[in-house]
């Protein structure tokens, strides 16, 4: 049923006046929305000091804490207080990195007061050093290509209420310090041993999730998808006739079959979604530079249009975008003026101006999204009411991490039962009776999509389960 | 009083505290000649008691006479103060005499009833005081049964029926009581709640009520098949073979991760993150029930297929290695005509996806869906023409042929029914079961050969070719080359030693290395002695899994390193694998970086190792390390987060299922598994002793912290504690229940436990069940029993040779035939 028809963002995000979203349509029925999840990763820290505003600092400073003018490591070191800090009226946007929840051009919207900052939560199970691999996500110890626990993205995407009908449980991209490498394995899992990796190449993603109305490449790829499909259906039929009398023989060769006849379906699903999926499609490859720009930075903005056009179009209701996560974090910032040095010297000389740009324009495209999210009319409110982004790290608070903080940004989801926007929540340091940890906001998120959880990857870690009552 | 009574009185003296009702159905005893009543209260406690109108009445509280006492006292009134003691110390001996009665009856729970319902009815009573009160796993609720039906089609672990109605004495229920006598016979372990220990009257009631089922019913159906298998099984059992060893049943499987990405030659590539990844609820990587691709696996393979190009592309002009005709006119700029797509199709299928000649239908279906293909697709370019053959090749890797390999058995039939493998199905089994690779592969399709050709691989296929692979010899053969071997020119950082790689992956799995690179430990050099132990624990964390700067092998490379070496060896090498002190240790001479600065520090080795062989292999002293069980990677993968946390009772488990061939029951539901609160004083083994002492616990544990008491000389990452919270190491344990007398006792730490282990006879045949498991694909049921003995039987008479183990293994029907069955292991 269509809802109504919305221009959506007209402007630029911070960065960029290329950030521009195309108009389109949402059709999601009215009522008995889903619960959406986005997680913007930014891969090897994200510092805390970047997301605390003037305000918060006074607070923190006020019950004890010692955060001087200059002070961007350790931040939670230097927090004093016994029991968390609820801190409302915080003007987020004043925040160095936070600058685009506020409007960045004229007639644009603001998403401070559907914003919050969460700081001092830490996730030492999960691991340091330069990436936690799966680690901040499943909240748990992994290596590299071995992930032991499922992430939170599958853990939400599993839920009924929340992958509903959607073809996809998930949609995950992301770029990565190799331009050529076509997946990213080291950031998501469906459980141990068991990667979900981020489709790199933008092409790739847009052929998955927009091939059946796209025209080129993307169309080709997707209509071979359907034509295996078809064959390999053959190919069973006839095996399970070979060994005919034989059913614990066949009872394999079914479940593949079974599997085949899920994705012709999802395949069909997606075909029959030609009105909506054209409605809100991006540009393709064949439309836009950006998908064969070499500036990696480029592609995770095709990339965010795409998760946008994904959560329209009912293709999704879970997305993870990452920005060199995994331990690929060893990107090239052309885009922002650091085309000649990597993130790893960058962080080495502390240059914290580059990496304060680099934070803004990630979460600038979190903003961006957030906006468009909220110009859509949904039940009383908008689709950024039942729709929670989560900007944060992979491995928490800096380049040679020690997990001791994972700051957070949450936009959204004031639908769904999470409090007031414009706050910091500043929880106790690590080691503190009350410090809290990301698990805790992991058990939150399946709380609002409907599925209590109180515990949560590697658990004998824990400080304690459940929901933060403070989100 | 009927024995039942007297049971049911007993039994409540049990499990009365959750009861509501007062005072149970009251017995009598006698003190100095005259009857007292006793009784069971609702609190579950013995009172001694008069009986008014045949109603029982409970003699005064000793509490409440003890406050009159007081109150006489404060009175004054000392004739009354005298009259009250008088009463108290008649009660207390009245009260004594009850509960001595109460315990006589317990232990000696008299002759079994004559009726059956009576029988079942004292039966319960042990069932439930002795055996429920431990087996409450999903597999074994017993706490819940109640009636003798429900008794009757209770299952073990395994899905055999408890008890066994064609051959009621050989139920397992019976077969495992430690006074049955036999070879299983473990059970149960003591229950410090109930009021007597079991006895042999409480085996008798058992017994008489699982002879007696019968009376009354129809004759029993004839007897099912025995579907217990892995460590439901006693090794006992499993080596008394009469007969002579079966074939196994026909089954498909399909083809794992790493066996898809090295069979198509992407070896280190992206492949190898394909989704096909083993069950990883299954032992063994190996194992093949129930493993189907599903539409999640499915959804993410479509994402990786198009690998399946390689196969053809590496023969391009462009390797200099001119493709073959079947090759060239697929990519030219003319279409290919059908004959030319007919002949590519029967050797890509042939060479590199089926590894056998593809039946016609599989051919014309392929065929018809490349014909297809080439004429929707665009020529205009060579990239253009690559699309093309990508979609013919994704197409052939969509069959279900190409992942599902069969063991069905479509060779010889035999006399008895029975079918051999085909040579090709046989071909296909040895190259999976030692390689990662179909045979032949890198395939005679993959020319250029971008990975060195293996003619350890190349061997299985020329024995399919020719004809020989089912002769014992040639079996021996492959066997052999796929084994281990010394080899100088591997990379310097590892030893001369080298394993195929399935053996590798076997020690790997059984030892449980694999969960190193997930685990987390805090502070890795915890207790232990070392200097700079940030650079130690930073190294020690790099060595657990694939490092980004470390310049040495992993810390599981370097176990299976050492491993690698006794199995080449080849003599007495399970002894050798729980005792020897060659460690292949790290050297820290090669880094450059702090955080990889002291790799070797794990063990405890103060010089510097030069980055040599000859430097890297140590001797460890003799009171430090004895065997893999010692090896820091062993240590690490089964701990705890935490120095002082439970790493004995995992290190325990793993004892006692991997190495026993034990079983514990998992952790029952209403059990909350927390440790005391961390302090400085209290060390791991102190933590454990105040959360799991209680003996509610112990009817678990004690199958668990024995064994794993001994391993406390080291910390939670395998470091040598050199202090344990002010206190000397210790690694005393008392090993009890561990199903062979030879082992059980005192042992003063983990290097003397090591020893004892390797001269079990129970640790022995449970390593050959590990590797029947690993090499087989699947675990031992009872049809294996004589397969396992010759196994057995090979490494005693070999002198402990692993190798001549598995290759009877390979020779044996097991391996080689499949039995006529029509009912298949899913």
């Amino acid at each position: 049923m269509r809802l109504s028809r919305r221009g959506f963002i007209k402007g630029v995000g911070a960065g960029s006046a290329s950030l521009l979203l195309r108009q389109t349509e949402y059709l999601y029925a009215a009522g008995g929305a889903p619960p959406r999840f986005v997680f913007v990763i930014e891969g090897n820290g994200l510092i805390p000091r970047f997301l605390a505003s003037p305000t918060t600092i006074a607070a923190i400073n006020a019950a004890g804490g010692t955060i001087g003018p200059n002070d961007y490591g350790d931040l939670n070191k230097r927090y004093g207080h016994q029991n968390v800090l609820n801190i409302g009226n915080a003007s987020l946007a004043s925040a160095p990195a936070l600058v685009s929840l506020a409007p960045t051009f004229q007639g644009d919207l603001s998403v401070e007061n559907d914003a919050r900052v969460v700081l001092g939560l830490s996730s030492k199970v999960a691991g340091g050093g330069h990436t936690s691999h799966y680690g901040a996500l499943s909240c748990s110890q992994s290596a590299k290509g071995v992930p032991s626990y499922a992430t939170i993205d599958h853990v939400l995407g599993s839920i009924p209420a929340v992958r509903g009908e959607t073809p996809f449980d998930v949609v995950r991209m992301g770029i990565h310090s190799s331009s050529t490498t076509p997946f990213n394995y080291d950031t998501c899992a469906t459980g141990l041993h068991a990667p979900a990796p981020l489709i790199c190449n933008p092409s790739t993603a847009y052929s998955n999730l927009f091939g059946s109305i796209a025209a080129g490449e993307g169309a080709e790829a997707f209509n071979n998808r359907g034509l295996l499909f078809d064959f390999a259906r053959a190919d069973v039929d006839a095996n399970l006739a070979r060994f005919n009398g034989k059913p614990q023989l066949q009872a394999k060769i079914e479940k593949y079959g079974e599997a085949v006849e899920q994705l012709t379906a999802r395949h069909a699903r997606i075909l029959d979604m030609e009105a909506q999926l054209t409605a809100v499609a991006p540009d393709g490859p064949d439309e836009s530079a950006l998908y064969s720009s070499v500036r990696p930075l480029d592609h995770l903005e095709v990339m965010v249009d795409l998760a946008k056009a994904s959560l329209l179009g009912g293709l999704t209701n879970v997305v993870v975008l990452g920005s060199g996560t995994g331990g690929a974090f060893d990107l090239s910032y052309a885009r922002l003026g650091y085309g000649n040095i990597g993130r790893h010297d960058l962080c080495h000389a502390n240059d914290y101006t580059a990496l304060l740009a680099i934070s803004e324009f990630h979460i600038s495209l979190a903003t961006r999204l957030a906006k468009s999210l909220k110009e859509v009319p949904e039940g009383s409110g908008s689709m950024l009411d039942n729709t929670v982004i989560i900007c944060m790290s992979d491995n928490g608070e800096k380049h040679h991490s020690n997990s001791e903080e994972w700051p957070m940004l949450i936009i959204g989801g004031s639908g769904l039962g999470l409090g007031a926007g414009n706050r910091s929540i500043v929880y106790p340091r690590y080691t503190k009776p009350n410090n809290r940890q990301v698990s805790n906001v992991f058990n939150t998120l399946a709380y609002i999509a409907g599925q209590p959880l109180d515990t949560f990857g590697n658990d004998t870690h824990r400080v304690a389960e459940g929901p933060l009552s403070e989100l | 009083m009927g024995i039942v009574s007297r049971i049911v009185l007993s039994l409540a003296a049990v499990v009365a505290a959750a009861s509501s009702s007062e005072a149970t159905e009251p017995f009598q005893t006698t003190l100095r000649g005259k009857k007292v009543y006793c009784a069971i209260t609702s609190d579950g406690s013995v009172r001694s008691g008069k009986l008014k109108n045949g109603v029982f009445v409970g003699d005064p509280l000793t509490k409440a006479i003890k406050r009159k006492v007081k109150q006489a006292k404060r009175q004054g009134k000392d004739a009354k103060v005298r009259k009250l003691q008088k009463s108290l110390k008649q009660n207390r001996s009245r009260q004594k005499s009850c509960v001595d009665e109460h315990r006589e009856r317990e232990s000696n729970p008299g002759p079994p009833p004559s009726t059956r319902e009576e029988r079942f009815a004292a039966a319960l009573q042990v069932l439930k005081v002795h055996c429920a009160t431990c087996h409450l796993n999903a597999h074994s609720n017993w706490g819940t049964l109640s009636t003798e039906d429900e008794w009757l089609s209770a299952m073990t672990a395994g899905g055999a029926p408890l008890i066994n109605v064609s051959d009621l004495a050989a139920s397992p229920l019976l077969a495992r009581m430690s006074l049955s006598g036999g070879p299983s016979a473990t059970m149960p372990l003591p229950n410090p709640n109930a009021s007597a220990p079991f006895a042999a009257g409480h085996y008798e009631l058992l017994k008489a009520w699982i002879l007696g089922i019968l009376e009354g019913e129809p004759p029993p159906p004839p007897p099912g098949p025995d579907l217990r298998e892995g460590n439901e099984l006693s090794s006992a059992e499993l080596f008394s073979c009469s007969g002579a060893p079966k074939p196994s049943k026909p089954r498909l499987r399909r083809i794992g991760n790493q066996e898809w990405a090295a069979t198509l030659g992407r070896r280190g590539s992206d492949a190898e993150f394909n989704p096909l990844v083993p069950d990883p609820n299954h032992q063994y990587s190996t194992f093949s029930k129930g493993e189907s691709l599903g539409d999640t696996v499915l959804s993410e393979y479509m994402n990786y297929v198009s690998h399946s190009r390689y196969g053809w592309i590496d023969g391009s002009s462009s390797s200099n290695v001119p493709r073959p005709p079947e090759h060239a006119c697929m990519i030219k700029v003319a279409p290919p005509t059908s004959q030319c797509i007919h002949n590519f199709l029967q050797v890509y299928l042939r060479n590199f996806v089926l590894f056998r000649a593809p039946e016609e239908s599989e051919l014309q279906r392929l065929q018809a869906f490349a014909e297809a293909a080439v004429a929707a697709g665009n020529r205009d370019t060579q990239a253009e023409r690559s699309k093309v053959m990508t979609k013919i090749t994704s197409a052939a890797w969509l069959m279900s042929s190409a992942l599902f390999r069969p063991e069905i058995g479509q060779g010889a039939v035999l006399p008895d029914g029975s079918r051999r493998l085909s040579d090709e199905e046989l071909g296909l089994a040895i190259a999976y079961t030692f390689t990662n690779t179909g045979p032949g592969n890198p395939s005679r399709m993959d020319l250029a050969r971008v990975y060195p050709p293996l003619p350890r691989v190349q061997a299985i296929e020329n024995a399919v070719l020719d004809g020989t692979i089912s002769t014992p010899a040639r079996l021996d053969e492959l066997v052999e080359l796929n084994f281990a071997w010394v080899d100088p020119t591997r990379d310097s950082h590892y030893s001369e030693f080298a394993m195929g790689e399935k053996l590798e992956q076997f020690f790997i799995e059984w030892l449980g290395l694999e969960e190193l690179s997930t685990s987390f430990h805090d502070t890795p050099s915890s207790t232990a002695d070392v200097s700079y132990y940030q650079h130690v624990d930073m190294s020690f964390n790099h060595m657990k899994k694939t490092a980004y700067y470390g310049d040495e092998i992993t810390l599981t490379e370097q176990a299976t390193e050492m491993i690698a070496r006794i199995v080449e060896n080849d003599t007495d090498v399970l002894k050798t694998l729980l005792t020897s002190r060659d460690f292949y240790v790290p050297s820290n001479l090669e880094s450059n970086f702090n955080s990889t600065a002291s790799p070797h520090a794990v063990y405890n080795v103060q010089r510097d190792i030069q980055p040599t062989r000859e430097d890297r292999w140590n001797t460890l002293p003799t009171n430090e390390r004895a065997g893999v069980l010692t090896h820091p990677a062993w240590l690490a993968a089964h701990s705890d987060n935490f120095e002082n946390g439970p790493s004995a009772v995992l290190r325990g488990k793993w004892v006692r299922e991997n190495l026993l061939c034990g079983m514990v029951p998992d952790i029952p539901i209403n059990v909350d598994a927390s440790f005391p609160p961390s302090t400085a004083h209290l060390s791991a083994r102190e933590r454990l002793h105040l959360s799991t002492s209680g003996p509610e616990c112990q009817t678990c544990h004690a199958l668990m912290n024995p064994l794993g008491l001994p391993f406390e000389i080291y910390n939670h990452a395998g470091f040598l504690r050199a202090t344990d919270h002010g206190a000397a190491p210790s690694g005393q344990s008392t090993i009890v229940y561990s199903g062979d007398p030879s082992l059980d006792g005192p042992v003063a730490n983990a290097i003397e436990f090591s020893s004892r282990l390797a001269e079990s006879s129970l640790v022995e045949e449970c390593f050959v069940r590990q590797v029947f498991r690993y090499f087989m694909g699947r675990l031992e049921g009872i049809d294996d029993a004589c397969t396992l003995s010759l196994m057995r039987e090979t490494y005693a008479q070999s002198g402990g040779s692993m190798k001549q183990m598995v290759q009877a293994l390979v020779k044996s029907p097991a391996f080689l035939e499949r039995s006529p069955a029509q009912v298949e292991e899913e």
